[in-house]
């Protein structure tokens, strides 16, 4: 394992991926700052430029975006009271507040430290303990996998954060989607005569459909309909200074934050926006000065921006494991992964070891690098802030119509991102989460096959699973989390109807 | 407050119905679409076949869509008879991001889906480049630009940057039209 680590920190380093890094991390502050552009739709939107570079210069141009980007949410969110990520909504509570003050400056420099070192500690907590969950990988059987995949869809589809019913019903188109091509016979499915259906939709297209289209036709409509509002924009102060005495006190939260957060990572479906809450709470539960919280406090910025960022090294654990994205920014991963080659699974580090390494220490190289930039650029990219981003859709439109051509180079793809864009539109509108739809997506060839291969071990006895106690542990859990919360709710819902007065 | 989760609950319900019905679309076309040939080895509840893993999912979507318009006239219900501002308050947050579309703004999305369309079909013969700068003049101006400056920009310049991007640095071929670029 050390030699890997090595080897794989001398790829990071490498002059071409450590370019990548940097002007991924750039590009992603910028998605990141600009509200109504999103860190998925970016990646989404850059995954095709990567397939026909080297994986340790695409993959790490990717990280850049993705780290750079979660980051870049903070800055809008500190500004002008909107996140421009989810990961930054919870920076908004006491980050607005602090601009208003007239501390915008320190503020921004609390989020960007407290950034940078929740994900510096978070991703050498993912690069020792790869190795231990890949090994643990390696002993999972079909079975076992098949069960570790439906645990994974119910958590992702009840934690979106919206209906349980309608995270299930988005998980289930993600599996209606994805039997379009080819079944495990090899006999085309759902392919309508089509020779361009019959590998299946693409996931790069599909992602850029939903997120970048989508958006697309969203502002479209909002610029017709004057939704489009103006924010009054805060500005960094010059006497504004960060005194060490304020950022000591942040200092024990931007730890046990980065610890919620690494936690956090590891567990699929969770994601940024549930950690920046999580990270907020604490940090005002521990803080001697809770009172402060909400009103303009340092330590209400350092929390909630430690967490989100530390769930981005851990996130990748699950994925390069055993495939499984536990967000949509992993998943647009996955895909970007499985271009280059490298099909995530327990088989990933045995037989790549060195390239993933060094994907996983360029992660490490692209905190440098949003440090830097954070710090250096921090008011260039508040006037970045600035952008309206209706002057940046058609630019949109034509990366989107080139990277969905680019996957296949067909044009029939072209037209399956216009339609899925609509679809994801329709979708927003009517709060059915894109996330379980994309995860169940990527991951329902592995389930088929997975349940497939499992069925023709346990000779046909479906009840096998449930002779394996994980598999068995793993099944009950995934029915208990579905229907549970389900349950209490209509039981409040009794109580509160027996109690109203008639 | 009432009226307002009244409106989010039709809202749910429309869309639960629209699920329904492409859920059953879906089932039926399982029997055009997936082959009925067994997979060699491999038997469950009975034999399994290319259908089984469509029906699976097909069945879950129907479940999920007949569950939320189930819910959806439960909750009407649930709220005649509840007046607790509280209540009322929790039920609207948990249902706030849900919007709708008006039949105006569907009109237009459909609009703009078959806009789409007709610029796709236009791509083999105009070429990549010369299709998109017609398409992304058109849609700065339809987003409200009037600056000619950014339109320029916008039009112009930043599909031709992509364009050398692509052909250029990617070594990646875009479609080329009758001009021949």
């Amino acid at each position: 394992m050390l030699e890997q680590l090595f080897n794989g920190l001398m790829l990071a380093l490498d002059p071409l991926s450590v370019l990548a890094v940097a002007l991924g991390v750039i590009v992603g502050i910028l998605i990141g700052a600009i509200p109504g552009l999103t860190t998925t739709m970016g990646m989404a939107i850059f995954v095709p430029f990567t397939f026909f570079l080297p994986p340790l210069v695409g993959l790490p141009f990717l990280m850049g975006l993705y780290k750079g980007g979660i980051y870049g949410g903070s800055i809008p969110a500190i500004l002008i009271n909107a996140p421009g990520t989810g990961a930054a909504i919870a920076t908004v509570f006491d980050g607005y507040e602090l601009a208003k003050q007239g501390r915008a400056g320190s503020a921004l420099k609390v989020a960007l430290f407290s950034s940078c070192a929740g994900d510096t500690l978070s991703d050498i907590f993912t690069i020792l303990l790869a190795q231990s969950v890949v090994s643990f990988a390696l002993l999972v059987g079909k079975p076992e996998l098949f069960s570790i995949l439906i645990c994974s869809l119910a958590i992702i589809a009840t934690m979106t954060g919206g209906s349980v019913a309608k995270g299930l019903l988005a998980a289930s188109f993600g599996l209606m989607l994805s039997t379009v091509g080819t079944d495990i016979g090899g006999r085309w499915r759902f392919a309508f005569g089509n020779t361009h259906l019959a590998g299946g939709f693409s996931l790069i297209t599909l992602l850029i459909g939903l997120f970048a289209f989508a958006t697309i036709i969203e502002r479209i409509l909002q610029s017709k309909t004057a939704n489009d509002k103006h924010r009054e924009i805060m500005k960094i102060s010059k006497e504004d200074k960060l005194l060490w005495s304020e950022f000591r006190k942040c200092i024990p939260h931007i730890l046990r934050s980065t610890g919620i957060g690494t936690f956090i990572g590891l567990v699929p479906a969770v994601g940024q926006p549930v950690a920046a809450f999580l990270g907020y709470s604490c940090a005002k539960r521990f803080s001697k000065e809770p009172e402060k919280f909400g009103k303009g406090s340092l330590e209400g910025v350092a929390g909630p921006e430690a967490c989100n960022n530390a769930v981005n090294g851990p996130t990748l654990l699950p994925l390069m494991a055993f495939g499984i994205p536990g967000d949509m920014v992993t998943a647009v991963l996955l895909g970007a992964l499985i271009v280059q080659g490298l099909r995530p699974g327990p088989g990933l580090f045995r037989d790549y070891g060195e390239i993933m390494y060094g994907v996983l220490m360029s992660m490490m190289v692209a905190n440098v690098f949003m440090f830097i930039f954070g710090y250096i650029f921090a008011g260039m990219f508040a006037k970045i802030a600035r952008i309206n981003s209706k002057y940046l859709i058609p630019a949109v439109f034509a990366l989107a119509v080139v990277g969905s051509y680019a996957v296949n180079n067909s044009v029939f793809d072209i037209a399956i991102m216009v339609f899925f864009g609509f679809v994801g539109f329709l979708l927003n509108r009517f709060d059915i989460p894109l996330a379980p739809l994309v995860i169940t997506f990527l991951l329902g060839h592995n389930i088929e096959n997975s349940m497939i291969q499992s069925l023709i071990l346990f000779k046909g006895d479906p009840l096998g699973f449930f002779y394996r106690p994980f598999c068995l542990a793993l099944l009950l859990f995934s029915v208990l989390i579905i229907f549970v919360p389900g349950i209490i709710s209509w039981y409040k819902n009794f109580k509160a109807l027996k109690t109203e007065p008639s | 407050m009432k009226d307002q989760l009244r409106h989010k609950i039709k809202l749910n319900r429309s869309s639960a119905f629209v699920c329904l019905i492409i859920g059953l679309i879906y089932f039926i076309l399982i029997y055009f679409q997936a082959s009925p040939r067994e997979v060699p080895g491999a038997r469950g509840f009975g034999k399994l076949t290319g259908r089984f893993f469509p029906q699976l999912g097909g069945g879950l979507f129907l479940l999920s869509s007949a569950f939320l318009l189930l819910k959806s006239f439960l909750n009407e219900k649930f709220i005649k008879n509840i007046d607790d501002p509280d209540m009322l308050k929790s039920m609207l947050d948990r249902n706030e991001t849900v919007i709708g579309v008006s039949k105006p703004e569907f009109s237009a999305s459909v609009l703009i889906m078959v806009l789409g369309l007709i610029y796709v079909s236009v791509i083999p013969f105009l070429g990549y480049l010369v299709a998109t700068i017609i398409a992304v003049f058109v849609l700065t101006r339809v987003m409200g630009n009037r600056n000619w400056f950014y339109l320029f920009i916008l039009s112009f310049i930043v599909p031709c940057i992509i364009y050398y991007v692509f052909i250029s640095l990617l070594y990646v071929p875009l479609p080329r039209g009758f001009l021949d670029f």
